[in-house]
């Protein structure tokens, strides 16, 4: 966060990127430790649940959206950071599950 | 990277945070193997989203300063952050979507945002009443 700033009309930026690369990762982490995967339980109680949980926040991104639906300037960032966060973070961990499913096969 | 201090703060805070989201997790029973329904991370996320709302209400923290203080950034960025969970509510609703519960997947993912804006302006709300 301290290396990513918001975007005018105050995109919360930093949360939006943690929140995608997190989506996508835990995908990939999700394929590669089904039982008989690359990894066991342990690591990926570690690697799911513990770093890429840890990674993402829902608590700021709701917040965010609800401080930003009350200011009627950032009304319009609010939708699109609510709706684009949701569709783009589901269509990354499909990708991180198709990502890490190939890898695992190779 | 500037503040070392508050780096601790937030690695401390997160992986504490992280910690409770396991135990209660498992209190609630996600990880039992006829649950299908992600109960433990909509409850999860849910309440860290009153919280964050009640907290920063009450402290007054403009959520755009979010390395304001050491407190702040132990608390809100810290255990909040850790406690709370995007990745996973993702990834159980692509699950859903992917066993082929496509309805349910729709639920718990709208219904996750919607409740949690709903408890984050209660939790608003709450602290204006206390405060």
């Amino acid at each position: 966060m301290l290396a990513v700033a918001d975007l005018p009309g105050g995109f919360p930026m930093p949360i939006f990127i943690a929140n995608m690369a997190a989506a996508l990762l835990i995908g990939v982490m999700s394929a590669l430790t089904i039982p008989g995967g690359v990894i066991g339980p342990g690591g990926k109680l570690l690697l799911t649940t513990g770093i890429m949980g840890g990674l993402s926040t829902f608590s700021s991104f709701i917040w965010a959206t609800d401080q930003m639906l009350d200011n009627p300037v950032e009304q319009a960032s609010a939708v699109v950071y609510l709706v684009l966060s949701v569709v783009a973070g589901f269509l990354l961990v499909e990708s991180g599950l198709w990502l890490g499913g190939s890898l695992r096969r190779t | 990277m500037n503040d070392p201090v508050a780096v601790v703060l937030v690695f401390v805070g997160g992986a504490g945070g992280s910690a409770i989201r396991w135990l209660v997790g498992l209190g609630v029973g996600e990880h039992r193997k006829d649950s299908t329904f992600p109960l433990g991370t909509l409850l999860i996320n849910v309440s860290g989203a009153f919280v964050m709302g009640f907290l920063s209400t009450f402290f007054y923290v403009d959520w755009k300063d979010r390395h304001g203080s050491y407190l702040t950034a132990f608390v809100l960025t810290g255990v909040l952050g850790g406690y709370t969970t995007f990745s996973s509510y993702q990834l159980d609703t692509a699950n859903l979507y992917n066993i082929g519960k496509r309805g349910w997947a729709l639920y718990y993912c709208v219904g996750s945002v919607v409740a949690g804006l709903l408890a984050a302006a209660l939790g608003a709300i709450t602290a204006k009443l206390l405060r």
